[in-house]
C-alpha cells in the first residue's frame, strides 16, 4: 500500500516536472493516462521481467 | 473554461453517489463537450499545416459553432443514444451528470454556455474569470491561472483531495467495480493494477496539471508572447479578471446577445453566486464546528 502510494507520488512529481518543462505533455487527459499507466504498471512489469531473467 | 475541474468533479460525484453511478461514463460526460472541439480553439499543427478557428470563442461556445456541445439538451440527446446502444440506465445517466457538470462549470467564465440551446442561443455567464482562448494556449493558461479560475479549480483540487478514500483499492473493488459495467468487462482481461491506474488517471492528471500550469505561469515563465504582444501573468483575483488580458464577453459571441444583457440570470449572477457561496461556507463552517465539538466530547 505504502509502496504503491510512493510509486504514484513519484509519477506525479515526474509528470508535473515534465509538464512544466514542456506543456505539450499536459495537452489532454490521454497524455496523463498513458504516462501514469507506463509509470505505475509498465515500468514495474519491465523490472520484474528483467529480475526474473537474471534469476534464471 | 476550466482546466482541472472537469478532471476532478467525477471523483467528488463518485464519493457522494457510490455504486449508484458508473465512473467511466461520468468521466466521458465530463470531457465530452471539449473532446472534439478544444483542439480547434487553440489550433493544431500537422506536417507544416496549422488549423485553428478564426473566432475561437464563437466556435467553442456560440451558434453558429459547436457551442451546442455545452447545452443541457445535448447531454440528454447523447445519453439517449448511449441508452439505445447499451440499454443500461446507469451508463446513460452517469454520462448525463458528467456532461451537465461540464456545461454548468463553464458558465463561470466571461463567455458562458448556451445552456438552453436549441430553445435559446442566450449565453448564460457568471463572468467570474476571463475567457482568453483566442490568445493561444499559453496566454490562455496564464490568464486562467492568474484569475478566479485558478481559485475555482483550487476548490475542486481541495474537494477531490478530501475525497481521497475513493482512490483506495478497497473502495475501487467495493463501489466502483460494482457500479461501473466498464470495469467489470475490462476486469476479465486487464490486471487490477492497470484498472486502478485507469480509474485514478483523471485525478492524477487534474492535480498535476493544476500544479504544473500554476508553477509554469508564476514561477517559470512569468509571461508569454502571442502575435508579437507580451502578456505578463500578474495575479488578479478580481471579478472577471485578470484584467491585463482582453476577455471575450458573451455579448461578443453570436448575434442574439445584447451588449449588456438584461436577463435576470445575467443581472443577478454575481450577487446570486456570492450569496450561494456564503451559504455553503456557513453550512460547512457549522458542520466543522459540530465535528470539532464532537471530538472534544469523546
Amino acid at each position: 500500500m505504502r509502496r504503491e502510494f510512493q510509486l504514484y507520488l513519484a509519477a506525479a512529481i515526474c509528470y508535473t516536472g515534465l509538464g512544466i518543462y514542456n506543456q505539450n505533455y499536459l495537452y489532454s487527459f490521454f497524455e496523463g493516462l498513458a504516462f501514469l499507466c507506463g509509470f505505475v504498471v509498465g515500468i514495474p512489469w519491465v523490472i520484474k521481467r528483467i529480475r526474473q531473467r537474471m534469476a534464471r | 473554461m476550466s482546466w482541472a475541474a472537469h478532471d476532478l468533479e467525477p471523483y467528488v460525484f463518485q464519493k457522494h453517489f457510490g455504486r449508484k453511478i458508473a465512473f467511466i461514463p461520468l468521466l466521458a460526460g465530463s470531457y465530452a463537450p471539449d473532446m472534439l472541439t478544444k483542439w480547434f480553439v487553440y489550433g493544431i499543427g500537422f506536417s507544416g499545416w496549422h488549423v485553428k478557428a478564426s473566432n475561437p470563442a464563437q466556435f467553442h461556445r456560440g451558434w453558429p459553432g459547436v457551442g451546442f456541445t455545452h447545452s443541457l439538451v445535448f447531454g440528454v440527446l447523447l445519453s439517449l443514444i448511449i441508452y439505445g446502444i447499451w440499454k443500461q440506465p446507469i451508463i446513460a445517466y452517469s454520462f448525463l451528470i458528467g456532461q451537465w457538470a461540464h456545461a454548468l462549470t463553464d458558465m463561470g467564465d466571461t463567455v458562458g454556455t448556451m445552456l438552453f440551446f436549441p430553445f435559446t442561443t442566450h449565453l448564460f455567464s457568471i463572468g467570474a474569470w476571463a475567457y482568453a482562448g483566442e490568445l493561444g494556449r499559453q496566454v490562455d493558461a496564464g490568464a486562467y491561472f492568474s484569475g478566479l479560475g485558478f481559485a475555482w479549480d483550487g476548490v475542486w483540487v481541495v474537494w477531490a483531495a478530501l475525497s481521497w478514500r475513493v482512490l483506495t483499492r478497497d473502495y475501487f473493488r467495493r463501489e466502483v467495480v460494482a457500479g461501473d459495467p466498464f470495469f467489470r468487462w475490462a476486469g476479465k482481461t486487464l490486471s487490477e493494477p492497470l484498472l486502478l491506474a485507469i480509474y485514478r488517471a483523471a485525478f492524477f492528471y487534474g492535480i498535476c496539471r493544476w500544479v504544473a500550469w500554476t508553477v509554469w505561469a508564476h514561477w517559470i515563465a512569468g509571461g508569454a508572447t502571442y502575435k508579437g504582444k507580451r502578456y505578463n501573468f500578474k495575479l488578479d483575483l478580481s471579478w472577471g479578471g485578470p484584467h491585463w488580458v482582453h476577455a471575450i464577453q458573451a455579448s461578443q459571441v453570436g448575434t442574439m446577445q445584447a451588449p449588456t444583457c438584461n436577463c435576470p440570470c445575467c443581472r443577478a449572477a454575481k450577487r446570486t453566486f456570492l450569496t450561494y457561496g456564503f451559504v455553503v461556507v456557513l453550512v460547512y463552517g457549522k458542520r466543522l464546528r459540530q465535528r470539532i465539538a464532537g471530538v472534544r466530547l469523546e
